[in-house]
């Protein structure tokens, strides 16, 4: 997202805010989205869905303006033939197949007889659904009906794509088709808009990131700089294993582990560094060369809302 | 505003998911239970050849009350206020919002495709019960007229009943609520009280066009009945169905609507 104004701009908000009664939504969002791919990282509840369902037409801001290809969203239902969504909830007819589902959608887009069967078509073969396509959407799995929704939003071949969460329930190796497929989109000199509250899903996809928390923009710009911001925030990393004393005196020697808390009723050392990469690769190390079995290994604090809670000095 | 291929696409469709799922079957099963409550009339008479029943007369006790005052209420209050309700329910309004097609399109072809839906169940189960009720008598023209009354009675009762479940459902979150208190609430109280009351409920103009009764037999249905002429019946439905229909079109165009928390 930009901050000046370009020609080529083809989302244009301006001072965007919305709230759900005495709940704030969004907070004087101000963003230009270009061609590319733009990825909207933030914690549940950060304001990225509403964000999106305002691009998207579905909700209509309290203050502010926003446009799409310079023209105002709500009410404005032919502009939705240049613009494809991808919704963040499992929601799906219930008694229709996902190839009904899909033809429905190509002759709401205005394609007509073997134009919105091809259509359809292409759409379902690109997330992989051809072959379950004859079956009722009930019967899909969850993965199947995220897919089936990022088909629906690419049917008409849109300019701009918006993806809520689109990776949500999708299994690790359509993970990495549906990321190519956005990539794609990005080559075809096409938008998409893409939100995740998973730092790696992002990263996967675009160096562009805005960072959203409680409602405003907290930063935007290239992934490297937030990346190194994370890496830089104490992590916690709890490990329950048979020689936690062991694992804990090879640990201490290294610089990066600023302190660790010892737990004997449990066999379990809590390890803070500031160094998460260094302490990992540190840590198999001594596993390994060591013999130590490990029942457990969490970082409680590896999440979003622990990196805004560090971002934001809390 | 309306376009007629979006209005085809989307009726067809909603036509197609509406008569598959297990509402319509249900509903269409128990539209017949006047029809099985003849049936079994007719075997008993048969049995009893001592007994006169008279079926003419059983139509507009039980049949007719069971159509016209009750089931075709009940069942336009699911399918008219499901208009929109489901789709919000289901959260798949929004496939529809993000698509090219005009809020109108979506309201009207969605309302065409559940009233087609409720007029086939209320037919068919209408048109079997006659058949079954005045058996001996089918092939006299005045029991045929009176047979078309009651198809043309109960189809502009779907349109207007219909319609105005469509327009609870638009801007009410207990639409059925409100609706099963004015069907059976308002509209069973105020039908049956002198003057102009009762003209402010749709079952007035729906009993106002039916026949008072079949030759020597009354009915619950004309109970007081004081009724409206046919000509201002039939535009008065036709009028509250266009009102109800537009206003909910206007509704539709106003409101937004969250189909989940705020993320």
């Amino acid at each position: 997202m930009e901050s000046n104004t370009n020609t080529d701009t083809v989302l244009k908000a301006e001072k965007l805010s919305k709230w759900y009664g005495n709940i704030l939504g969004i907070s004087e969002i101000s963003v230009h989205v270009k061609p590319g791919i733009q990825g909207l990282l933030g914690p549940n509840g950060a304001g990225k869905s509403t964000f999106l369902k305002i691009a998207s037409g579905q909700l209509k801001q309290n203050l502010g303006k926003i446009s799409v290809f310079g023209e105002p969203v709500f009410n404005n239902h032919t502009l939705f033939s240049r613009i494809g969504f991808c919704p963040e909830h499992d929601s799906y007819y219930k008694d229709i197949t996902g190839w009904e589902f899909m033809t429905f959608l190509a002759k709401c887009h205005g394609f007509k007889g073997k134009k919105a069967v091809d259509m359809a078509g292409a759409s379902l073969e690109r997330v992989g659904m051809t072959e379950n396509a004859q079956k009722p959407i009930s019967a899909f799995s969850l993965g199947m009906r995220q897919r089936l929704k990022v088909a629906s939003s690419i049917v008409h071949n849109p300019e701009l794509l918006i993806l809520d969460e689109p990776l949500r329930g999708v299994d690790p190796l359509w993970r990495v088709k549906i990321i190519k497929l956005i990539k794609e989109f990005e080559k075809e000199g096409k938008t998409v808009i893409v939100s995740s509250h998973i730092l790696p899903e992002i990263e996967a996809m675009t160096n562009n990131i805005t960072l959203i928390h409680q409602g405003k923009i907290f930063a935007h710009g290239d992934i490297q700089e937030i990346r190194s911001l994370i890496d830089t925030h104490p992590h916690q990393v709890s490990i329950q294993c048979k020689k936690p004393r062991l694992a804990a005196k090879k640990l201490i020697r290294h610089d990066f582990v600023l302190n660790i808390h010892f737990d004997d009723t449990e066999n379990k050392i809590v390890i803070k560094t500031n160094n998460r990469e260094s302490f990992f690769d540190t840590m198999m190390k001594i596993i390994v060369e060591n013999g130590i079995e490990v029942d457990e290994m969490i970082s409680p604090d590896d999440n979003l809302q622990a990196v805004f809670d560090y971002l934001i000095g809390r | 505003m309306i376009n007629g291929y979006d209005i085809k696409t989307l009726f067809f469709f909603f036509f197609k998911v509406g008569i598959r799922a297990k509402r319509a079957k249900l509903f269409f099963i128990v539209s017949f239970i006047p029809a099985v409550i003849f049936i079994i009339v007719r075997i008993v008479s048969l049995l009893k050849p001592e007994s006169h029943y008279p079926f003419s007369a059983l139509f507009l006790q039980i049949g007719g009350v069971f159509y016209f005052q009750m089931f075709i209420q009940f069942l336009c209050l699911f399918y008219g206020s499901s208009v929109l309700t489901d789709e919000v329910d289901n959260k798949t309004l929004v496939y529809l919002t993000t698509s090219p097609v005009s809020k109108a399109s979506i309201i009207t072809s969605k309302f065409m495709a559940h009233t087609l839906i409720s007029a086939v169940i209320i037919t068919s189960g209408l048109l079997v019960s006659f058949i079954i009720s005045n058996f001996s008598n089918l092939l006299k023209v005045v029991y045929l007229g009176r047979l078309g009354v009651f198809l043309g009675a109960a189809l502009l009762a779907v349109l207007a009943y219909s319609s105005l479940f469509t327009l609870m459902g638009t801007f009410m979150k207990k639409s059925i609520l409100v609706g099963l208190f004015f069907v059976f609430g308002w509209e069973a109280i105020a039908q049956f009280l002198h003057g102009a009351t009762q003209k402010l409920t749709i079952i007035h103009y729906i009993k106002s066009l039916l026949p008072a009764g079949f030759p020597g037999t009354q009915s619950l249905l004309v109970f007081r009945l004081q009724p409206s002429s046919t000509t201002e019946a039939i535009i008065t439905l036709l009028f509250l169905t266009l009102l109800f229909l537009t206003v909910s079109i206007v509704i539709f165009y106003k409101k937004e609507f969250t189909l989940s928390d705020q993320d």
